[in-house]
Parts: C-alpha cells; sequence; structure tokens
C-alpha cells in the first residue's frame, strides 16, 4: 500500500517576510499624504476605475488599508484566505495603469513602458512570489505532495539485505502529485 | 526558535515600521520637496507663548550666532502677538482641508478644489509634457468625453439653466439678459428668504450655501478656456481637453459693441463687426490717435501663452500663434473666457477668474481681482503673459512688449468707454422722469438697507479697494482672501458675476450678497436692487 508523507511543504519564510514587509511599509506610507511615491499612479488609477467618484485622498485611504492588511496577513501568516483574495484583487489593481494610464505608465506601447510602466510590469515577480507562499494554505489539496513509491519509510533507511542506498530497487523515488505549483 | 520569540519578531518588525515612517513624515512635511506646508504646527509652535525661565536659560546655553537670533526674534514676534490678541494668529484649521492630490499635467483635478490646501513642489513651471504629443492627443481625446459630461452634470447640480430672459431687459448689444437666481438651493431649505434668516456658521455646519467657488473644471493644465460662440469664430482656439462650462446665454454678447470715450457720438464704433488685426485699422484711422492706434495694434497681435503657442506644450490640436488681448476682451469689452488669476502658486491654488471688462479701466485706481496693479501700463505688461512663469521662457520666448508699447495699449485702454446709461444724472444718480418706482426704490436700497454703496460708489460705482468677504464662513473651504471691488458701472453687459462667475445672474449676486452681508432684504427689495443695477 501507498503511504503519502505528510504535505508539509513550508511556505518559504523569508519570501513570505519580504512580501509581509514591502506591503505593510508601502501601506503605512499611504496613511500620509505626500510620502508615498506611488500616491499618484495609485489614486489617478483607482479615481479612473471608479469613475472619478471616489477623491483622491479616500482612494490612498483606501488602498493604504488594503495594503496594510495585506502586509499583516503575510507577516503574521494569518487568515490566509482573506489574504490570498485581497493579495489578488490588489495585484489586479496595481496592472490597471497600464490600461487606464496608458499614456503614463508607456513611451510607447505596448511594448516600450517608461519607468511607471517598468515599475508595475515588475509586480508579476510579487504576484508569482505571493502565489507561492499563500497558495499551499489556501488550496492545501493541491499543494505538492512527496509520494513514495517505496512501501515503508524503514525502506529507505534500513534496506532489508544490507545492500548499498546506490541499489536503485531499494532507494524510492519521490514524485510530486497533484499540484501546479513551482516548487 | 520558540513560536513566541517569532511573534514578538514579527510584532516588532510591525511597530518599527509605524515608528520609523511617523518620525520620517515629521521631518518630510514642510521641507522644500514636500508639499504639504508646516502651517498648522508651525503657527501652533508659534504661538505658544514661551516660559520665560526656559527661554533665558537656552538663550545663555546658546551660541548668539545669527540664525539663532532670527529665530528668537521671530518667535518673541509671534508670542506677544499670541498672549495680546489670540485671534490674529489663529491656527490653520487642517483636518477641514485635503491636500491637494498628486497628479501631472492633464490629470483631471476635483471640482471642488477650494476644500483643498498645500504647496507645489516649485514656483516654476516647464514646457515638457509628460509623455509624447502624440500621447497627449490621445489622452485628451479619451478623457475629454468623460469630463465634459461630467461637468455639466456638476454645473447642472450648482445651477437651474432654464435660459429664462428678463423681459424687456436687454445688454447693450441687444443680447437678452437672463433672469435669476438660478443657483440651486440645497434640499432642505425651501426659499433663499429661509436660508438667510440661518447664521453663517448653522449655513456651514449644514453644507447649505449655494454659492461656494467654482474651479477650473482642468486646473492641473487650466488656462483659458473661451465661449463656444468664440471658438466658433476662431477654431484655433478650439481646446483638445475640455469646452466651456457655462451657456452661451449666460455669458456676455459676441462680439460686444465698443464705445470709444473720444467719439460719444459714433456709439458703437465696430457697427456690430469683432474689431480683429484685419479689420482695425480701416475701423479706427482717422478716429484714433497714432499712439492709440499702436497700442490697439498690440492688444489685437497674439503672442504665445503657456498652453496657446507653437510648441508641443499646448492644447490645440494644431500649433498655435497665441492669444491675443482682444481674444477674452473682445472688443474692450469680454466675451465671458475664464481662466487662473495669476497671482499664486500652487496653480491648484489659483482662483478661476473671469474676464473682466476694459470699459471704463480709465477710472480705476486698481487693476486685476488679486494682484492690485496700479496703472493701464503695467496692467498691459504683465497680461501679455499671462501665468507669469519664467519657467516658460526658454520654449515660448520672453516678453516682447517693452514699456514704451505697453504705454501705448494703455493709451488706448484709456478710451474705451462704459456703455450708455440715458437713466442717470452726471451725478450717478436715477433721473427720477426716466426711471420707473422699482428702479427708484431699488436706488435707495442700494444707497441704504442693501449697504452696496459701502464698496460701490463713485462715477464707475467702485470704491477701488480690495475687500475680503470672508466668505469661509459658509462653507468649509480654504480662505479666499481680499479681492478686488468691481465697478457696476454697464455691470449688465458682463455676466456672470463675482471673479468666478458663481453668480450666473444680477439676481444671484444680490442674493449672495443678502446671505454674506447678512441684510435681511425681502424679496420685493431684491428685485428691485436688480431693476436698479439693470439701469447703471
Amino acid at each position: 500500500m501507498e503511504k503519502k508523507q505528510t504535505p508539509n511543504v513550508a511556505s518559504p519564510t523569508f519570501l513570505r517576510y519580504a512580501l509581509g514587509l514591502v506591503y505593510f511599509h508601502f501601506g503605512i506610507l499611504k496613511f500620509f499624504p505626500d510620502l508615498s511615491p506611488a500616491e499618484m499612479l495609485a489614486t489617478q488609477t483607482v479615481m479612473s476605475m471608479t469613475q472619478h467618484w471616489m477623491d483622491a485622498s479616500t482612494a490612498l485611504w483606501c488602498l493604504a488599508v488594503l495594503e496594510c492588511a495585506i502586509g499583516l496577513g503575510f507577516i503574521f501568516n494569518v487568515l490566509p484566505r482573506v489574504t490570498f483574495v485581497l493579495f489578488i484583487g490588489h495585484m489586479i489593481g496595481t496592472f490597471m495603469p497600464l490600461f487606464v494610464l496608458t499614456e503614463f505608465t508607456f513611451k510607447f506601447a505596448p511594448f516600450a513602458p517608461n519607468v511607471e510602466g517598468q515599475y508595475i510590469f515588475k509586480n508579476i515577480v510579487f504576484l508569482a512570489a505571493g502565489w507561492t507562499v499563500l497558495l499551499p494554505n489556501v488550496f492545501p489539496r493541491r499543494v505538492p505532495r512527496l509520494v513514495s513509491t517505496a512501501n515503508t519509510d524503514e525502506s529507505i533507511s534500513k534496506p532489508a539485505n544490507g545492500a548499498p542506498m546506490t541499489d536503485k530497487r531499494k532507494v524510492p523515488s519521490l514524485r510530486l502529485q497533484g499540484h501546479s505549483l513551482p516548487v | 526558535m520558540k513560536p513566541y520569540m517569532s511573534k514578538i519578531l514579527q510584532l516588532l518588525l510591525v511597530v518599527a515600521i509605524v515608528i520609523g515612517v511617523n518620525w520620517s513624515y515629521d521631518q518630510y512635511r514642510g521641507t522644500g520637496l514636500s508639499r504639504v506646508p508646516q502651517i498648522g504646527a508651525g503657527r501652533l509652535e508659534a504661538a505658544t507663548p514661551e516660559d520665560p525661565s526656559t527661554s533665558e536659560t537656552e538663550g545663555d546655553e546658546s551660541s548668539p550666532n545669527s540664525e539663532n537670533l532670527r529665530t528668537e526674534v521671530t518667535r518673541k514676534d509671534y508670542s506677544v502677538g499670541a498672549v495680546e490678541n489670540p485671534g490674529s494668529v489663529a491656527p490653520f484649521i487642517e483636518d477641514e482641508l485635503m491636500l491637494y492630490p498628486t497628479l501631472t499635467k492633464g490629470m483631471r483635478t476635483p471640482f471642488d478644489l477650494w476644500r483643498y490646501y498645500g504647496r507645489g513642489v516649485s514656483s516654476f513651471g516647464s514646457p515638457i509634457l509628460p509623455m509624447r504629443f502624440e500621447q497627449w492627443l490621445e489622452f485628451h481625446r479619451k478623457q475629454k468625453p468623460d469630463l465634459m459630461s461630467d461637468v455639466e452634470a456638476y454645473m447642472a447640480s450648482r445651477f437651474d439653466f432654464s435660459e429664462t430672459p428678463i423681459i424687456g431687459e436687454f445688454m447693450s448689444g441687444g443680447k437678452p439678459i437672463m433672469e435669476g437666481p438660478v443657483a440651486r438651493l440645497p434640499q432642505s431649505v425651501s426659499t433663499y428668504e429661509e436660508l438667510a434668516s440661518m447664521s453663517p456658521s448653522e449655513i456651514k455646519e449644514q453644507d447649505l450655501f449655494p454659492y461656494k467657488p467654482l474651479a477650473h473644471p482642468l486646473q492641473s493644465v487650466a488656462h483659458m478656456v473661451f465661449p463656444d460662440e468664440w471658438v466658433k469664430a476662431h477654431p484655433e482656439h478650439k481646446r483638445i481637453d475640455l469646452d466651456m462650462d457655462f451657456p452661451s446665454s449666460y455669458l456676455p454678447e459676441f462680439p460686444p459693441p465698443m464705445f470709444l470715450s473720444t467719439h460719444k457720438e459714433l456709439g458703437d464704433v465696430t457697427n456690430g463687426r469683432e474689431v480683429t488685426l484685419d479689420n482695425y485699422y480701416e475701423i479706427f484711422d482717422g478716429l484714433l490717435t497714432p499712439e492709440q492706434m499702436e497700442g490697439l495694434k498690440e492688444l489685437l497681435r497674439p503672442s504665445p501663452t503657456t498652453w496657446f503657442n507653437h510648441t508641443d506644450h499646448r492644447i490645440t490640436e494644431k500649433p498655435s500663434k497665441g492669444v491675443a488681448c482682444f481674444d477674452c476682451h473682445v472688443n474692450g469689452h469680454t466675451n465671458g473666457a475664464f481662466e487662473l488669476g495669476p497671482d499664486s502658486r500652487p496653480n491648484m491654488a489659483r482662483l478661476r477668474t473671469d474676464t473682466p471688462t476694459m470699459r471704463g479701466n480709465f477710472n480705476l485706481m486698481q487693476l486685476s481681482s488679486k494682484r492690485s496693479i496700479r496703472s493701464m501700463d503695467h496692467f498691459s505688461e504683465v497680461e501679455e503673459y499671462f501665468d507669469g512663469d519664467p519657467g516658460m521662457q526658454q520654449a515660448i520666448g520672453p516678453r516682447a512688449a517693452k514699456r514704451e508699447v505697453t504705454n501705448r495699449m494703455g493709451d488706448m485702454n484709456s478710451i474705451l468707454d462704459y456703455p450708455p446709461a440715458p437713466k442717470l444724472n452726471p451725478l450717478m444718480r436715477l433721473i427720477p422722469e426716466l426711471a420707473n418706482e422699482s428702479e427708484l426704490r431699488g436706488e435707495e436700497l442700494f444707497h441704504g438697507k442693501a449697504q452696496c454703496v459701502k464698496c460701490h460708489s463713485g462715477p464707475a460705482f467702485v470704491d477701488d479697494y480690495m475687500h475680503d468677504l470672508r466668505v469661509e464662513r459658509f462653507y468649509v473651504g480654504r480662505p479666499e482672501g481680499p479681492i478686488k471691488t468691481f465697478p457696476l458701472r454697464g455691470i449688465k453687459d458682463s455676466p456672470p458675476y463675482l471673479h468666478d462667475g458663481r453668480c450666473p445672474t444680477l439676481h444671484d449676486t444680490v442674493e449672495f450678497f443678502n446671505l454674506v452681508l447678512e441684510l435681511n432684504l425681502t424679496s420685493q427689495e431684491k428685485d428691485d436692487l436688480v431693476a436698479y443695477m439693470l439701469c447703471l
């Protein structure tokens, strides 16, 4: 009978802290008017998307709350599902300037971004990192599981016939099962 | 690591960030790079009397260099003022205002800009667009429809432009004069009389004031916005980013008649034409002095401005020769174009300013709503370069009009006369035989209960002072400060009223002053005042 190993693939701790730090720090900045360098791009995007129903200071405050919540979620590793939803929503939002403020994000659309455009494009790394960190907690069933082809754990550490570990027949092969994660 | 140690470290990390950012903000605000002025905290600090014993001790310990002395003198002056007259240094009510949004040229600005404050990153402009010109065109092609739709909705929420004329009343050239008041009352108030019975603080607390300022619809660009009638005749002034927000019926006539103080016998010397570079010689040769002719030519000669010019830094699809004085002051009057007063920075702090008429400038000791310009020569000189921004000069060229030229512009300016007022005698009082009862009652009110004459006196009905009406008593907003009294002679020809046009009709103007001066005029009295002003 095939025995599954515990799917204890821990989130990369350092990556989680790094994401939390950046989110929380940059989020806190937005509580202070004129302190965040992303203020213009962020507020103008929110205002454009809300058809200017929301004013700049409200937009900035909402973004600050959102980013701090995501940051705390990463740092304290709490409410992963909520953090995941907020994170994905925020990430989608960060890419919106490429569509709603095209003239301010491209030197020549769509393959020559300006500094702001590059700043936004790079968020794809964030997206991958957050996905990697959060998904194991959000969808545990889709976590990569290490499955041994051998019968028991003992078979790994104690070869029955004293054969060397290099014997391919006795060394269990590990394979990833049922996942879509970049591990 | 034990779990609780990990949690403590996480908490410490969060707390450190919060404290660090907070500290940075305190250090950053008020510096040259910050748009947050140090007004609130600075004034509070300055207004706090120092403990004499502490001051002495500090004074003994510190070295008496000039920097310390300068700081001490300033603080001492403030603290003395604060103790003797605390109201004179009332701290800025920062909490009620919002910081100007961070944006760049072309981006939409709030319609209620009076609720914002802040400083600019620089006093100097730049001729550089934030994008390529093709992108600039495309950006405004996309933004303009939504912007104008929102502008129309906003103006419709402020005013009821029903376009109802006052029966039998016309401007000097024959255009009907609109009836008012058209400013919309809040739903909780049924009449202007009910509103006038409330105190300023009640009106402010309940946000009921119908005459809040008007902002430029796109203040990140701002500049001149010409009426539709003008743009139809001068398509080179069609803006790519926005159009006029007032209906033409509430603006002065186009083209307006032109009266000369040196040729009153001719009446409208233009015979209904717009004076241009092409026809001015034909119209005025033999009527004006050579100096006046040259001055008129200069008033008609376009010169590049911040946004109407030959560079990419423009708001017209094609390069523009610029704007002439008479493009806004058509025929020496006004076509109702508006701009921002060039008196302040950042641009978002500048007040929207309607084009005032040039008629009767010879009677004014002060020109310009905020700058208190004292001569027509100086007026011509500074108006040529409307935004007064040397940052633009390398791109569009320096000021061309030298003093000898502006003198001549002043010569022409000084013969632009008011329209006829047949019901007034030489002392500017109504001739009883020509006036009706309502007009006579209005004159009585003008000099009495309504107190208009306190500022609107003399042959031009102007006192040549700037007055601070402190209208911010009625709404949450940044104080606008003193603004020049406008002459009332010929006032029926120059709607909308007040410096920013927030009063579209004379009726609105009377309602405005009834509220602001707390006059408690009756409905009949207000009608009488309007009837009187139509005679001026």
